[in-house]
């Protein structure tokens, strides 16, 4: 808690004016014309006062010309006040929405192409940039805040002049000011702790709830009556919610309510000093109008300026929060690179575009970040350049992962993989990820039209009919398209209004599609592609599938590695790899492995059983 | 004007309303507080406006006159209410924040009562249906917009409208009802605007909500792990964002169209009247031949009050948006609750007769399938159409058919997620549709394919089987073990309860294999908890060998004696099935044992040999043992 102050200080204002600039990049002209009718609002105030001092002297004078003149002056400061804040909320409705759109964007990047899929995944970063996305579409108001406290203040320089002219001793008021102010920071210092620790109970209340709408659960959840269990439970989620908000709240309205009454004071004795002075024949009553009007505006200027700080805190916040997500970006894309030159002398090496020899693991271990065991252990394997490969083990024992670190995903803790004797960590994975092409078993449900569903599995033809209807076609899913009105153009999910739900089978079918866009992979995975598909459909779809692989193999030394656990298709590969517990247990053809007797035989023997012969009958 | 105007008052009533969720103390103390926040400022204008008028008798008769303390009073006065205002502040924002939780926890149990109310998953599923209540969720999440806080927004138009009040008459009793109007008015031109403003922009968003909704689909897609893999293997992160960038500016320069459409113009010319109103009644103030030329203190007091008037003309951030947003925000959730009400009734009211339902009983001799037709919503063809199929109770039937052929939609039906279009379903020879559909459904245990995956711990997912066994530690033991889940989830950080989202702090991830089991137990625990028809969707669809093969011989082994439908691709767990159906375009196209099919040599002959070619020959290991019972 002790060195929190200090970071709030130096780095908020400097992470409020980055964050402004993230507003006012996409739209500098509207972002000047912004603050100037904010600047123009602010010094309205106390040009306000000045009309107003005049009003009442003159018609105290009798100068009714002059006091006409000084009370249409009045009007039209007065509409100004109520009508300019209107304005800037337009012009920072579009700055904002822009913004938010460009700094969405720059996320996504950053969050899907430059950091590490470990980094990813890890929960500590998916809360922060939760909690930015979810204060993104606030970045107007709070960049907004943050002008107008500038302007405030410049209205308050105004002010404290004007009020210092009438009576020195009124410059002092907003010294009283800084205690509302303090107290301010305090309280929101409290409501945004509490905040991120209530985060995770809100999060799992509103996963609860949003849950109760997918197809799965809502049917569950009638079958076994769970609705009253649910509800009971997400009562209890909110109102300990509550519990520790209202807390927070409490102790920031005491605050607050203690530091105003510090300034009330501070007004009293302003007005007493400036009366007495007029009294004593030093002023007018204009004056004591002017000081009325001015020293109410240092109150006003001070509440403004405090809830305004208050969101300047959360500008600072998004900055911050932006700028913890750039330089983890930063930081894995530096590490990749010290381990792209560390690994091979000084430069970066080529991803190959065929293979001679294969990819050869060494050694490799995985561990998750922070993990307490390792995934992988010490895992040596060698896929020949040109095989077909197979790879089957239990759930758990570590094939997902093999996957990824395959695909250069997740980097191997320790050991190497050499790609014909090149060390992956040497290649940029960007590179090598392009000579790879994988479909996977949580493959992605992207809602887009067919043609770049299927599309972005090779960008550069993203738009390319023909490339789709190929890919569509080895997937065995041009029928369904076929069958769609606008064939590829066909809009898929329910996020469009006029989308095309498809069934878990369907969706699977354009996952794999996709990862047959790309022309020549140097390697490609296929994990467990084939859950949702029927038998007929699996089978030719495994039977064009090798064949290309075949195919792919021949041209380029290219490998395909599946996993499945359907021993009609294992049993097609050339080679056979049997991982257990992190490790390969065995390897080899089909049928020396059914010799050998070892795992490999005792999963197939399991289930062979279940389609030779009579079927177990049933009573 | 009269019409969007009373319908927007009866809107802002039925916002108060909700109040009623509220302690009634707590909603009198917050009317009570935004009096005085109404009243201090026009009490300080005629505390210090009354000090200016003594000014000049205090400077004459020096600080020890009657005058001068006279003056004193008023300045402590006039402190007093301005401190006052400035301390009630933070403690009605406090209270402000009490009323809006209140409600808003109302308005979550609401919203958990229209998700888990219907019976049926249709009403749930129309899209109009989601788009609404997926709104109003977004809205509680967003902590400016939600029922509550409109409710007590309402209330703080109690205090704008006891200064604007109390300023009018200020100006009505010294300068007269001429000036009174023509600020009052000017000043509620601009208010009007301003209100109208934030209705029409507010109703703006609620016809574009498919629009915002795919924006922040997009949005949230482009930023979650669960692309991170392909994303990356594919590289199109880079691509993903620029296509959420600019479907998101079309859809929001659509907005901008409408933002100055309904800002700009009408706007000015309210500024402009506003301005001329203020301007005449200020006008006057000065002109002795009008009423005015009036004492300093007098100036100074009308002046301010003409001031107050017009500022009813500001626009409320407090209150303007807050209740445009939680209006729609309301209209949204009566229109689901609407939506699930008619949704309830019609299912009930399926029975025909009105008299009490007949008591649901245990599934003892059949369910039958009589010429059932059922076409989805919206869709041309029905998925299935007369369809008529009889189980025996006791015994499992396995479904097959290629992906569309309306395995899973017979199953819905018989959950009576979705009623026939005609046809009926029987259990023990009772239409199921004359049952009380919540009981029905108690009787019936399922695992879908997409089953759920909560985040809560490994107990509770299984415990979710069944209501009453969820706290039942010993089955929920039981059924994990018969699922095969309980040897891996033993070894979880904290065991069984380990919470089974790496979305959480301490929770972690299973495969899908291990996330079927876990289904699979939540199956077992629900037949334990009473059910006695089995479903199984794709059971074994991400389970490894060993899972599978524990699966046919331990789990359906298990269920021996059970009414079990077992719906799959995989022949394996097929084949097992006492019966098999093969459903084609909505109908029954081969029925019979495996045997038997496979002797017709039909579609589910070819079918089968399709898989279990590569087994045709024993092994190296083993012989044609397969059977063990």
């Amino acid at each position: 808690m002790a060195p929190r102050p200090k970071q709030g200080w130096f780095r908020g204002p400097r992470d409020a004016f980055a964050t402004t600039g993230v507003l006012f990049r996409e739209d500098p002209v509207r972002g000047v014309a912004a603050t100037a009718m904010i600047f123009s609002d602010a010094l309205s105030g106390p040009l306000l006062g000045l009309a107003l001092a005049a009003l009442v002297e003159d018609t105290a004078r009798g100068h009714t010309g002059a006091a006409v003149f000084a009370g249409c002056c009045v009007a039209v400061l007065a509409v100004v006040q109520l009508t300019m804040g209107h304005f800037v909320t337009m012009v920072f409705g579009v700055l904002g929405e822009r913004a938010a759109v460009a700094t969405v964007n720059r996320l996504v990047r950053t969050v899907q192409d430059r950091v590490t899929l470990t980094r990813q995944e890890d929960p500590e970063f998916a809360d922060e940039l939760s909690l930015l996305e979810k204060d993104l579409f606030r970045l107007q108001f709070v960049v907004r805040g943050l002008l107008v406290t500038l302007a405030v203040v410049a209205q308050m320089v105004v002010t404290v002049v004007l009020l210092g002219r009438l009576q020195p001793l009124l410059m002092l008021l907003p010294v009283a000011a800084l205690a509302p102010y303090f107290a301010g920071r305090y309280g929101q210092r409290i409501a945004e702790r509490t905040r991120t620790d209530a985060e995770a109970d809100q999060r799992r209340a509103y996963a609860l709830l949003t849950l109760a709408q997918k197809p799965g659960p809502m049917m569950e959840i009638r079958l076994a009556g769970l609705a009253g269990e649910l509800q009971r439970r997400q009562e209890e989620l909110i109102l300990g919610l509550g519990r520790t908000q209202r807390h927070a709240e409490t102790l920031s309205a005491l605050a607050r309510t203690a530091g105003q009454l510090v300034f009330g004071l501070g007004y009293g004795t302003a007005l007493y000093v400036v009366v007495r002075s007029a009294v004593q024949g030093h002023a007018g009553a204009g004056d004591v109008v002017l000081a009325i009007v001015l020293a109410r505006q240092v109150a006003t200027g001070v509440t403004q300026i405090l809830s305004l700080a208050l969101d300047m805190r959360l500008t600072g916040l998004i900055g911050a929060r932006l700028r913890r997500i750039m330089t983890a970006a930063a930081q894995d894309e530096a590490a990749q690179d010290k381990a792209a030159q560390t690994g091979n002398g000084t430069r970066t090496s080529q991803a190959p575009d065929s293979l001679s020899e294969g990819i050869v693991l060494e050694g490799v271990c995985f561990r998750y970040p922070g993990g307490d065991r390792d995934i992988l252990k010490d895992l040596d394997l060698t896929l020949p350049a040109g095989s077909v490969v197979a790879l089957v083990g239990e759930n758990g024992a570590g094939k997902s992962t093999l996957v990824k670190l395959l695909c250069g995903l997740y980097e191997p803790t320790a050991g190497r993989i050499l790609l014909d004797g090149t060390d992956l960590a040497t290649v940029a994975a960007r590179r090598w990820r392009e000579r790879t092409s994988a479909a996977f078993q949580d493959f992605v449900r992207l809602e887009f039209p067919v043609q770049q569903v299927v599309g972005v599995g090779d960008l550069p033809r993203v738009g390319d009919p023909d490339a789709a209807r190929a890919a569509l076609t080895e997937a065995g899913a041009m029928d369904l398209v076929d069958s769609f009105p606008e064939g590829l153009a066909t809009p898929i999910g329910t996020s469009f209004a006029e989308g095309r739900d498809l069934s878990g089978g369907q969706w699977q079918k354009l996952a794999l599609a996709r990862a047959m866009m790309r022309r020549e992979p140097v390697l490609l995975i296929l994990d467990e592609p084939t859950a949702a598909l029927d038998a007929q459909a699996e089978h030719a779809l495994f039977e064009r599938h090798l064949d290309r692989a075949r195919r792919a193999a021949a041209a380029r030394g290219a490998i395909a590695l599946f996993v499945s656990h359907r021993f009609s298709t294992v049993s097609m590969a050339d080679h056979i790899v049997v991982l257990e517990d992190g490790a390969v247990a065995e390897h080899g053809g089909h049928a020396e492995l059914l010799a050998s007797g070892g795992t490999y035989a005792r999963l197939f023997e399991l289930q062979a059983r279940g389609y030779r012969g009579q079927a177990a009958r049933r009573r | 004007m009269s019409s969007t105007s009373t319908q927007a008052r009866r809107d802002r009533l039925r916002l108060l309303r909700l109040l009623r969720q509220a302690p009634r103390p707590l909603v009198a103390l917050s009317i009570l507080i935004q009096l005085i926040l109404g009243a201090a400022p026009v009490a300080f204008m005629v505390f210090s406006s009354a000090g200016v008028g003594k000014v000049g008798a205090a400077a004459a008769g020096g600080t020890s006159s009657a005058a001068w303390h006279h003056l004193e009073l008023l300045i402590v006065l006039a402190a007093a209410t301005l401190v006052v205002g400035q301390v009630l502040a933070p403690v009605q924002q406090l209270i402000g924040w009490s009323l809006k939780y209140r409600i808003d926890v109302d308005t979550y149990r609401r919203l958990m009562a229209a998700n888990y109310a219907a019976p049926g998953i249709a009403v749930l599923e129309r899209p109009q249906v989601r788009a609404a209540l997926d709104e109003v969720i977004a809205d509680m999440r967003r902590t400016w917009v939600s029922l509550g806080g409109a409710a007590a927004a309402v209330l703080t138009l109690i205090a704008r409208y006891t200064a604007f009040l109390g300023a009018l008459a200020v100006v009505a009793v010294e300068l007269g009802p001429v000036a009174a109007l023509a600020v009052g008015a000017g000043g509620m031109v601009l208010r009007v605007t301003h209100r109208r403003g934030a209705t029409a922009y507010s109703t703006a968003i609620v016809d574009t909500i498919q629009l915002r909704r795919r924006h922040g689909f997009l949005a949230n897609q482009g930023l979650s792990p669960a692309i991170g893999k392909e994303a990356r293997v594919f590289g199109f992160g880079p691509w993903f964002a620029d296509r959420g960038s600019d479907e998101g500016l079309g859809y929001f320069r659509m907005l901008w169209k409408v933002r100055s459409s309904t800002f700009i113009t009408p706007f000015v010319i309210a500024a402009t009247v506003t301005a001329l109103g203020t301007a005449t009644a200020l006008a006057q103030l000065a002109w002795p031949r009008f009423g005015g030329g009036l004492a300093a203190g007098t100036t100074a007091l009308v002046a301010q009050a003409v001031l107050a008037v017009a500022g009813i003309g500001s626009s409320f951030d407090e209150s303007d948006y807050p209740i445009a947003y939680g209006i729609t925000s309301m209209r949204h959730l009566e229109q689901v609750e609407a939506a699930v009400a008619e949704a309830r009734a019609a299912t009930t009211n399926g029975m025909g007769t009105g008299t009490a339902t007949p008591p649901v009983r245990p599934v003892r001799h059949s369910i039958r399938f009589e010429d059932v037709t059922f076409t989805y919503p919206g869709a041309d063809e029905p998925v299935l159409s007369g369809l008529t199929l009889e189980l025996t109770a006791g015994t499992s039937l396995a479904v097959v058919g290629v992906n569309g052929a309306g395995k899973t939609t017979l199953i819905k039906l018989l959950c009576r997620f979705y009623e026939p279009d005609s046809g009926r379903i029987l259990a023990d020879g009772l239409d199921v549709a004359a049952l009380d559909a919540a009981r029905w459904q108690r009787q019936i245990a399922a695992t879908f394919q997409d089953y759920g995956r909560y985040p809560l711990s490994a107990a509770d997912n299984i415990g979710f089987g069944a209501v009453e066994l969820v706290g039942d530690r010993a089955a929920v033991d039981r059924a994990a073990t018969r699922a095969g889940a309980a040897d891996y989830l033993s070894t979880l950080p904290e065991g069984l309860e380990t919470t089974l989202s790496r979305d959480f702090k301490g929770g972690t991830d299973l495969s899908g294999g291990q996330w079927q089991r876990v289904a699979l137990a939540r199956a077992m625990l629900a037949v334990e908890g009473g059910a006695s028809v089995l479903i199984l969707d794709e059971p074994t669809a991400s389970l490894d060998i060993r899972a599978e093969a524990d699966f046919i011989e331990g789990f359906l082994e298990l269920t021996r004696g059970t009414t079990t439908i077992v719906v799959s691709h995989r022949f394996a767990t097929v084949r097992r099935a006492d019966r098999i159906v093969v459903l084609d375009g909505g109908r029954l196209v081969e029925d019979g044992s495996h045997d038997e099919l496979m002797a017709l040599g039909g579609r589910y002959a070819e079918m089968f040999t399709v898989q279990a070619a590569r087994f045709a020959q024993p092994a190296a290991a083993g012989g044609s043992d397969g059977e063990r019972d």
